[in-house]
């Protein structure tokens, strides 16, 4: 059993340059089958989206009354996603977090490839998805414009401006280790690196320039945090549909999409680490504390699902009572129950020093809360659709095969970025690595 | 946009069609020479739709249509205004006429069963030679009734061509027509000594009272009793009629009546006579003599009301308040009639019922011989007596013309048997069908909108049916066909015949009309302007009836019920409001649109009360059997409160088995189940005659009904007013908004809306049908109606509350609401729906992406998204509407309030150089409105009609406290009693 506050093993400089870009060594027998069975799965998904881009929009689940399913909620889940990523770069750096250089690389490219993915879903449920860019406000010969009073138009603007932000500030924070790469790459793979280091040469006034630029990514970068997933509750909040129509959405939803982020952090940190041999970098300290921060984010959680309740008892509208009577007791109770469980009381658990000890526990509970998170949003949405203002008009919902296999092919697509980040790019941030080592590593190293 | 797959070619061999069709306006089987439009026909102008006065043939009431023909090809129906049957008002089944007319499923031209026992296409010139050379044959050595002639009631020119062509043969015509009510003209001819309908004045009536016979939905002219009860229900000097229906179900008519009394099949007749009892023993009668009135009171004699109860299940003091308000209305009528009374003292029931007019003096004020229907269908007896004739081999030829003696036969299987011992079977079914499944000969008829003919039913009606377009097929029309035929006989037949059409015939027949009605016109105009209008009509002289003395001589006896035994229930088949006895079950609008009652749509159901359910263990959707005597069904369980505990019932008109692609293998066919045996004395079916057992077969078979929740929730969604309420003046509609961050829409020359009273409404679901056929509205089947994707633009929605009788159901139409503060506007991100400068919500297809965010603002979820891409089976694309974009997979779609029809009549008041007159736009559901429940108009207008209702006391918008601001206002339902009123 490792202790939790174990100190960080003496390091070197060279030995930590050589441990994490070993990370990005031709890779073995085990990534091609991963990757191989990664784009089967993706080739499934995409199958199934052309199916119904061919056929119509019926061969999903989707109906009337629910117009929007499960491909709304995976939409907002990857959103949810693609903010720790941010949150854990950005904010803690602001914050001057110790623990941050071992993870926040990981989570910058999870911010990156989780936006891709998010980005995706609002063309997917296009019921003419060959239009999609049409939502876009372009000069045309034809006079058409966008509707700026469409909470959706926002949402092009949020999530582009931060899947813009995202990039750029991922790919800032490359630069020097990029450099160091180059330094050690042949062939092709030089090449790359030294196209995206960008000339880089350490001097003085380029390190001076790049903390500048830095931190101000960082701060550019932590008020988008709140933005864009507000922007995305407001697809919900700015309409009429109970269950929705609450001025709570917006920090409900930044709650739990950062809620969401870190479990999903730790789902993907802990088996990387495990492959890439990097447990002197990613601690069970820097797990911890990720964890320790759940057990926050889970009772905000828990509060705006109270928060929800309270707000319906108090407006006291027969329509709304009527919804919240139908999530907690009627078709979809049982994800109800489950989001309540696994958002709000298996986060608790990570408040337990036993249960931060056991890596495999926090991962198995991870996964959990994402799960969890998923269904949060299925059930959000889903059930205020089924169960509006005209009780003549109710329905249900059930996804079909098409819309499990796009979902499926959604993970797919996201785990293809991310085994070829896992190769391509360092996993773990050289630089910040050894700038918490400090001067004294250089010095044993030479 | 993708269009419906006409060719062009076709497309100008129509336009071609169309121009011989306009200029010749006869019904050559074949176009033979292309015409394009090089030299245009004066009246027909590409763009601009021509209306052809006809009939409507879909059931025998006899309603005048009107058929818009667009570039050659007919694209709606809608009825006649000038007719005075309809009254420019038409049902359901009349709407989906169209659908006959472009069944994809039609014979395109004759067939003959080769020896293998399969029907292969023929010429007309080989099938006809044939059917000549073998009636040749038969011709002077025939027996009597050999060639047998079974149609649907014919009543004009073509009956008497046919049995002026049977003569020849020695042979007979069956008017067969399954829903006929032989004991309404019986128990008619026994009271008053004619057997003609007379003219209830439904409209009149402050006090209804009606046994059985189901108004709005099949019995005798369902479009004008809807219109005559919606006027019965209005208030006028602060009252209104009251209703009171007595059956065995909640049938439409039992939901609109004030109440509803379940009563078991069999046991109307003693509470008729027990109302009797009490008018007489209270001294409330006022008509008859002393002796007639103890006469009468010595028939009823053990019907005092005590014993009656105990007999019917309806309380003593309930049949003394019912007796006693009957007699003291000043305006009272007692309507029965039906499927649901016709047991076997079908007769002894609507006697009874004429009795009870008669004996408060209603005879000649309510009910009136003047203008008289009289039925050109024989009795089902006599259909019924040819089987044997067939079994026997008596039967050489048989024509079948119009009906399906097969699927609508209780004998069915046996008819089916009996065929094979006919050597000669002709049949004139324009879509396969069971019984032509067995026919030697199929020559396909034309369907009405493409024949001639005429009806004279009502007395001083004449109407007369033209085609309003050329045959679209390569059918023939029975006259023809029988002319034809008669020319290739020996020489005297080809004498008798020497009208080289039927149209000919029929306007030589039309004299004799001409001479009666207007002497003085030359023949020429007359016949002109009777087609023009559609036909020619005068008042008819009321007939005075006195009561007949055998009337009061009769014996009630109460009737019997095969296969009684414990745990067995009373068969209660019904006449289906969309499908009728069978003939509509092969539209596939019909089948779509869901039966208002139950909201079922494209099935059969048994309809159990809850507590037999429960007893039997039985549950909603579980596969029953239902035996009788003399056959079994299986169908699934419908649990309802909305039928007596101790009758199961059974819609009628589906389960074909080979009635083209929609109607085959839909639902199950109850006529199987019933007593082949024919009443005495009437000679009808015997509907309510046979008791049946119910077993469970475990199964499970989910109906798919198209509504979610029966409970409004205390919503207020369909709200009622009570009388003394109304009366009294409640507030008028609050018209302010409510503060909003944008400014008001700008509506600067009008702003439309509807009113919809659902006083009037039915929920007889025309409007439904009209909406389908004039906006393209696809049909998606029972599959995708059980996911929640039906297309229909408007719909009814159905709210059960309870009354205090039982459950009580509340219509509401529901479409869009052209919002002025529309949720679905703002959301969405490319400005496919924006509010356009006459107030309406407008959809722009070729912008629309597919968010359907629209949708899920929407609180009345009153927008259709087009799942899949439609489809339109030839020749279904050429019925589609030109005005009408057709929509393409994935986009939204929603009710336009018929905005073609607003810009149609827009231009034409500009080129009139006036504006739009109010009344001038209808939108096909208000048109078809037989209960009038619907008006459309400029609300800015503060004449118009709608600004006036909408400043009705009782108007409100639904779901008023979202602040959409709805074009639409609804004026609430009006009840009597206070405890009605929610």
């Amino acid at each position: 059993m490792i202790a939790e506050h174990a100190a960080t093993p003496r390091l070197t400089y060279s030995q930590a340059t050589r441990d994490l870009l070993a990370t990005m060594r031709t890779p073995g027998m085990a990534f091609w089958l991963l990757l191989a069975l990664d784009l089967a799965v993706l080739a499934w998904g995409a199958r199934a989206w052309l199916y119904q881009i061919q056929t119509g929009m019926g061969v999903a689940g989707i109906n009337h009354p629910v117009g929007w399913g499960v491909y709304i909620a995976t939409f907002v889940f990857w959103i949810g996603i693609a903010h720790s990523g941010t949150l854990i770069s950005a904010i803690l750096f602001l914050c001057r977090a110790g623990w941050r250089p071992a993870v926040y690389r990981s989570a910058e490219a999870m911010t990156v490839f989780a936006i891709i993915t998010a980005g995706l879903f609002p063309i997917i449920h296009l019921g003419r998805a060959w239009k999609f860019y049409w939502v876009f406000p372009y000069p045309n010969d034809r006079l058409l414009w966008v509707n700026f009073r469409s909470p959706l138009i926002w949402d092009v603007f949020a999530i582009g401006t931060y899947m813009l932000v995202s990039v750029m500030f991922f790919t800032l924070g490359l630069i020097p280790d990029l450099a160091v790469a180059r330094s050690r790459a042949t062939g092709w793979r030089r090449r790359l690196y030294r196209a995206l280091s960008l000339g880089w040469r350490g001097t003085d006034n380029q390190w001076h320039h790049y903390r500048a630029a830095y931190l101000f990514f960082a701060a550019l970068a932590t008020p988008l945090v709140i933005s864009v997933h507000s922007v995305v509750s407001w697809d919900f909040a700015a309409t009429l549909v109970p269950g929705w129509h609450s001025t709570l959405f917006a920090p409900y939803f930044v709650a739990g999409a950062i809620h969401s982020g870190l479990a999903m952090v730790l789902t993907i940190l802990i088996p990387l680490r495990r492959a890439f041999r990097l447990e002197a970098y990613v601690t069970p300290h820097h797990l911890g504390q990720v964890a320790r921060l759940m057990v926050l984010t889970g009772l905000i959680m828990a509060y705006s699902y109270a928060a929800e309740f309270f707000f319906v008892g108090w407006r006291g509208t027969p329509v709304e009572r009527e919804l919240f009577r139908y999530r907690v007791s009627g078709d979809y109770a049982l994800g109800f129950w489950l989001m309540v469980i696994f958002n709000t009381l298996i986060p608790l658990l990570f408040a337990l020093r036993a249960v931060r000890v056991r890596i495999w526990l926090i991962f198995a509970l991870s996964l959990l809360v994402n799960v969890g998170m998923w269904t949060e949003r299925f059930v959000i949405f889903v059930t205020s659709l089924a169960h509006e203002y005209l009780p003549f008009a109710w329905g249900t919902y059930r996804p079909t095969w098409v819309e499990l296999s796009v979902i499926a092919g959604s993970f797919a697509w996201f785990f293809f970025w991310f085994l070829l980040f896992a190769k391509l790019l360092p996993v773990v941030s050289l630089t910040e690595v050894k700038e918490a080592l400090g001067p004294e590593a250089a010095g044993e190293a030479r | 946009m993708t269009g419906p797959r006409l060719k062009r070619r076709e497309f100008l061999k129509l336009l071609g069609i169309g121009s011989a069709g306009a200029l010749t306006a006869c019904s050559n089987p074949q176009p033979e020479k292309i015409i394009p439009y090089l030299v245009p026909p004066e009246e027909i102008v590409p763009g601009r739709a021509t209306w052809y006065a006809t009939l409507c043939r879909e059931c025998p009431a006899g309603c005048g249509v009107m058929a818009r023909v667009r570039e050659g090809r007919v694209t709606k129906v809608e009825g006649n205004p000038g007719h005075p049957v309809n009254r420019g008002a038409l049902c359901a089944r009349g709407q989906a006429a169209l659908q006959g007319l472009y069944h994809p499923d039609r014979f395109r031209g004759p067939f003959r069963r080769d020896a293998s026992g399969a029907l292969q296409p023929a010429s007309w010139e080989a099938a006809e030679q044939e059917l000549a050379t073998r009636l040749a044959e038969l011709r002077g050595q025939t027996a009597d009734g050999a060639v047998v002639f079974l149609g649907s009631p014919l009543p004009g020119a073509l009956g008497q061509l046919v049995d002026r062509w049977l003569s020849f043969f020695k042979g007979r015509r069956l008017a067969y027509h399954l829903l006929n009510d032989e004991a309404l003209g019986t128990a008619n001819r026994l009271a008053f000594g004619t057997e003609a309908i007379p003219t209830y004045d439904v409209a009149a009536a402050d006090y209804l009272l009606i046994v059985g016979a189901d108004l709005p939905e099949t019995w005798v002219s369902p479009v004008a009793f809807i219109q005559a009860l919606a006027e019965q229900r209005a208030v006028r000097d602060g009252k209104r009629g009251q209703v009171v229906y007595l059956g065995p179900r909640l049938s439409l008519m039992a939901v609109n009546a004030d109440r509803w009394i379940a009563i078991r099949p069999g046991s109307e007749l003693a509470l008729l006579l027990a109302l009797v009892h009490v008018i007489l023993a209270k001294g409330l009668a006022v008509a008859g003599s002393r002796e007639e009135r103890r006469r009468l009171a010595t028939l009823v004699r053990a019907h005092d009301p005590g014993a009656t109860a105990t007999r019917t299940g309806v309380p003593a003091a309930t049949i003394e308040e019912l007796a006693t308000a009957f007699a003291r209305a000043p305006k009272a009528l007692a309507i029965g009639g039906g499927m649901a009374v016709a047991s076997r003292s079908a007769t002894a029931v609507i006697l009874a019922v004429n009795l009870l007019n008669w004996i408060t003096g209603n005879l000649g004020r309510t009910v009136r011989f003047g203008p008289t229907l009289r039925r050109a269908a024989s009795p089902y007896r006599d259909v019924r007596a040819l089987i044997p004739a067939m079994e026997a081999g008596r039967v050489r030829a048989l024509f079948v013309a119009g009906v399906n003696p097969v699927f609508s036969l209780p004998e069915g299987a046996r008819f089916r048997a009996a065929l094979s011992r006919v050597p000669l079977i002709v049949s004139f079914a324009s879509v396969p069908d069971e019984t032509t499944a067995h026919a030697s000969l199929v020559l396909p008829d034309h369907t009405p909108l493409e024949s001639w003919g005429d009806d004279h039913s009502w007395a001083g009606v004449h109407g007369l049916q033209q085609p309003a377009m050329a045959p679209l097929f390569g059918t023939k029309a029975v006259g023809d066909l029988l002319l034809s035929v008669a020319r290739r006989m020996d020489v005297p037949m080809a004498r008798a015949f020497p009208w080289p059409t039927f149209a000919e015939f029929l306007r030589e027949s039309w004299k004799a009309i001409a001479q009666e009605v207007s002497p003085d016109v030359p023949f020429e105009a007359f016949w002109a302007d009777a087609l023009r209008a559609g036909g020619v009509w005068r008042p008819a002289a009321a007939q005075r009836v006195i009561l007949s003395p055998r009337a009061l001589q009769v014996t009630f006896e109460e009737p019997t019920f095969d296969g009684a035994g414990p745990n067995s229930f009373y068969l209660h088949p019904f006449p289906s409001l969309l499908h009728g006895d069978g003939q509509g079950a092969d539209r596939p609008w019909l089948q779509e649109v869901p039966d208002p009652v139950t909201q079922i749509v494209w099935d059969s159901w048994i309809e159990i009360h809850p507590a037999p359910a429960r007893r039997l263990g039985i549950v909603e959707g579980e596969v029953v059997r239902v035996g009788s005597p003399y056959g079994t069904i299986e169908a699934p369980a419908h649990i309802t409160a909305g039928v007596h505990p101790e009758v199961v019932a059974v819609p009628m008109g589906q389960g074909h088995t080979a009635t083209g692609r929609y109607a085959t293998g839909v639902g199950i066919n109850p006529v199987t189940l019933l007593s082949p045996e024919p009443g005495v004395p009437s000679g009808g079916l015997c509907w309510q005659s046979v008791r049946v057992r119910l077993e469970r077969t475990g199964r499970r078979h989910p109906l798919v009904s198209v509504a979610g929740s029966l409970s409004q929730q205390g919503r207020g969604i369909a709200r009622t007013i009570a009388l003394a309420e109304l009366t009294r003046g409640s507030e008028p509609l609050k018209p302010e908004a409510e503060p909003s961050m944008y400014p008001p829409h700008e509506h600067p020359r009008q702003r439309w809306g509807i009113i919809v009273d659902l006083n009037a409404c039915v929920g007889c679901s025309a409007c439904v049908v009209a909406c389908y056929a004039e906006n393209n509205v696809t049909v998606v089947g029972k599959e995708q109606v059980a996911r929640g994707r039906e297309m229909s633009w408007i719909r009814i929605e159905r709210y059960q509350e309870d009354g205090p009788g039982g459950p009580e159901l509340r219509f509401i139409p529901m479409l869009c609401q052209q919002c002025d503060n529309a949720p679905c506007e703002p959301v969405c991100p490319v400005y496919a729906t924006y509010h356009t400068a006459e107030g309406l919500n407008a959809q722009v297809y070729n912008r629309c992406i597919g968010v359907r965010y629209c949708s899920n603002n929407c609180p009345y979820k009153v927008r259709r998204f087009n799942w899949y891409q439609p489809v339109w089976p030839d020749p279904v694309p050429l019925q589609l509407n030109p005005d009408v974009t057709v929509r393409e997979k994935g986009v939204m779609e929603k009710c336009t309030f018929c905005v073609q029809r607003i810009r149609e009549a827009q231009e034409r008041a500009r080129a009139e150089g006036r504006t739009v007159r109010d009344g001038e736009i209808v939108p096909a559901c208000v048109q078809t409105c037989p209960a009038r429940a619907l008006v459309f108009g400029d609300l800015n207008d503060p004449a118009s009609q709608v600004a006036r209702l909408a400043r009705s006391p009782r108007g409100y918008h639904v779901l008023e406290e979202l602040n959409t601001r709805p074009a639409i206002t609804y004026l609430k339902r009006v009840v009597s009693r206070k405890d009605e009123a929610r």
